[in-house]
């Protein structure tokens, strides 16, 4: 089945890399939709079917986190899986993650093998559920 | 300065040349500068505070930047446009958060890349080494400045 995946990160460049990786991992896709902060990307996840989202911690306007605390308190998207990308990747980091329930993490830079492991391991549960 | 701090930088460097430029290239071997100009004409600087400080510069040809970013985006650049710059951010950025995880020392943040383009000098910390590490593609060289210091409290600690 293919997914649908929403890119949330106000670096344009990320984004693209993000989007060649993911087509070069093999995933089947759907859409890829992008947003350029946590607000634009609750706004789209209104608009648009959402399998995966993958976010950015730090962006303008609304950040990766306060943008999941969000999505976690709506009925509607708390079912969505969100994958932050990060080049921070202290375990603090990791584990502060968790706790707030961000299913995994991918740590900059990455290849689409990595890509594919961490975003099947979310995606593959996420539909059994479905 | 600690070879513990320049090791992360050299398999970091490594690390992303091989996961997301794919670009053959050639690392040299790390030396030390003498100056502060930078050896080309774009530099992108990082800056790091907390138990380790100082900053880490790429420095790169427009030749090369375009090779680089080429290779990451997938699309054929030509102009060092704002994205252009932005990726050259990205490619620093990506170095120097993958080497600051193997730093021994943990409380350490990275500022976000700032990207200077012409003729200009870079404001190492003063007291501080800088390490270069040089780089090569078949097209020409760039290079990787270190200059960090461990602060006195982790210092302490050992």
């Amino acid at each position: 089945m293919p997914y649908n995946i929403l890119i949330v990160d106000d670096s344009s460049i990320t984004r693209m890399v993000l989007k060649k990786t993911i087509s070069m991992s093999g995933i089947p896709t759907e859409s890829i939709l992008e947003a350029d902060n946590g607000r634009e990307g609750l706004e789209i996840l209104k608009q648009h079917k959402v399998d995966l989202i993958l976010a950015d911690l730090n962006m303008p306007e609304m950040n990766g986190l306060e943008m999941t605390q969000q999505i976690f308190a709506e009925e509607s998207f708390c079912h969505i899986p969100v994958v932050v990308v990060s080049t921070e990747a202290s375990k603090t980091r990791i584990d502060m993650l968790q706790s707030q329930g961000i299913q995994s993490f991918i740590h900059k830079p990455f290849t689409p093998e990595v890509i594919r492991k961490v975003l099947l391991s979310v995606l593959e549960p996420a539909q059994s559920r479905d | 300065m600690d070879v513990k701090y320049i090791n992360p930088f050299i398999s970091s460097i490594q690390n992303v040349f091989d996961t997301m430029i794919n670009v053959p290239f050639i690392l040299g071997k790390p030396n030390l500068k003498q100056d502060n100009m930078p050896l080309f004409d774009i530099s992108s600087i990082i800056g790091l505070t907390g138990d380790v400080s100082g900053c880490v510069v790429l420095s790169l040809p427009e030749v090369i930047a375009f090779e680089l970013v080429s290779a990451l985006t997938g699309d054929e650049v030509k102009e060092l446009d704002r994205d252009c710059i932005d990726a050259i951010g990205e490619i620093s950025n990506m170095i120097a958060g993958n080497a600051k995880k193997d730093f021994p020392a943990h409380n350490t943040s990275i500022s976000v890349p700032s990207v200077v383009v012409g003729k200009h000098k870079v404001n190492y910390p003063s007291g501080v080494p800088i390490i270069s590490i040089p780089c090569g593609t078949s097209l020409g060289r760039l290079v990787i400045d270190v200059a960090l210091k461990e602060n006195a409290v982790v210092a302490s600690r050992k």
